[in-house]
């Protein structure tokens, strides 16, 4: 059975798709989706820094239903939907966090009934090294132990 | 029926009654989820094949994990095993009044 939040993030890689918005799931969504077991409130999504895709962001806020407000210089937030999506644009904390470099190592992952890029998990451990806040660092352990079994299972 | 029937008795009666129903005895609920199931006793057949699948990739990848703490490495194999279609949680919202929703 798909659940809800399977759902939500179905619908979300649809709407991704419908508006032409190529973005990166990165944060804990994507850590999760790289079979971390840990749980998220919101989720974070890289994308160009571009006119074309402020246009197409726009489009998408309106197709889901929600409204954007900035939280940073280059964050935005989008309030309701299921939960908040944040919007990062061009790159993401760490070395190495650029858009191209993050979407080079990225993959597609199934979610419902549709696909998402998401960034490495490696990708993912480093920016939250970065960013060095609490709640980051406390999750490191369990993303580095992650890491640890996918790649005895030969994955990235 | 089962539930008000246990609350009715003392302690040690509930606890006969619950281990009772635990052992398949009494519990006339138990044994019709049983016949819907099958000989799993209620429990989904795809809790079963999520077991099997767990326990055999965590057999698979045992010798190269053993630094790993079992109960973590048990978590994160859960995981894997999960596709998109196996109830997967994500999100947790915070209650006005403390604690988390998933």
């Amino acid at each position: 059975m798909i659940s809800k939040d399977d759902r939500f993030l179905s619908d979300l890689a649809t709407e991704l798709r419908r508006v032409g918005l190529e973005a990166i799931v990165v944060g804990n969504t994507a850590s999760i989706l790289n079979d971390a077991p840990v749980l998220t409130q919101d989720v974070d999504l890289l994308i160009r820094n571009t006119q074309r895709n402020r246009r197409k962001l726009n489009l998408l806020v309106a197709a889901l239903g929600g409204s954007m407000i900035p939280i940073a210089d280059k964050t935005r937030r989008i309030l309701g939907t299921r939960v908040p999506i944040d919007i990062l644009f061009d790159k993401i904390s760490g070395a190495g966090g650029s858009f191209a470099a993050v979407l080079s190592r990225s993959h597609q992952e199934v979610v419902g009934s549709d696909i998402l890029t998401v960034a490495s998990l490696a990708d993912i451990i480093k920016s939250k090294r970065a960013a060095g806040r609490p709640k980051d660092l406390a999750v490191l352990p369990i993303l580095e132990t992650t890491l640890k079994i996918r790649q005895a299972k030969g994955l990235p | 029926m089962g539930w008000v029937f246990v609350s009715c008795l003392t302690k040690t009666q509930n606890a006969v009654m619950i281990l009772c129903m635990s052992r398949g005895i009494s519990s006339q609920a138990r044994q019709a989820s049983a016949r819907k199931n099958g000989r799993l006793g209620g429990r989904p057949r795809k809790a079963v094949a999520l077991l099997a699948r767990v326990r055999t990739l965590y057999a698979e990848l045992a010798d190269k994990i053993s630094d790993v703490d079992p109960g973590d490495a048990l978590l994160v194999i859960e995981r894997m095993c999960r596709g998109p279609h196996d109830d997967r949680v994500f999100f947790i919202f915070p209650r006005p009044g403390g604690g988390y929703d998933f």
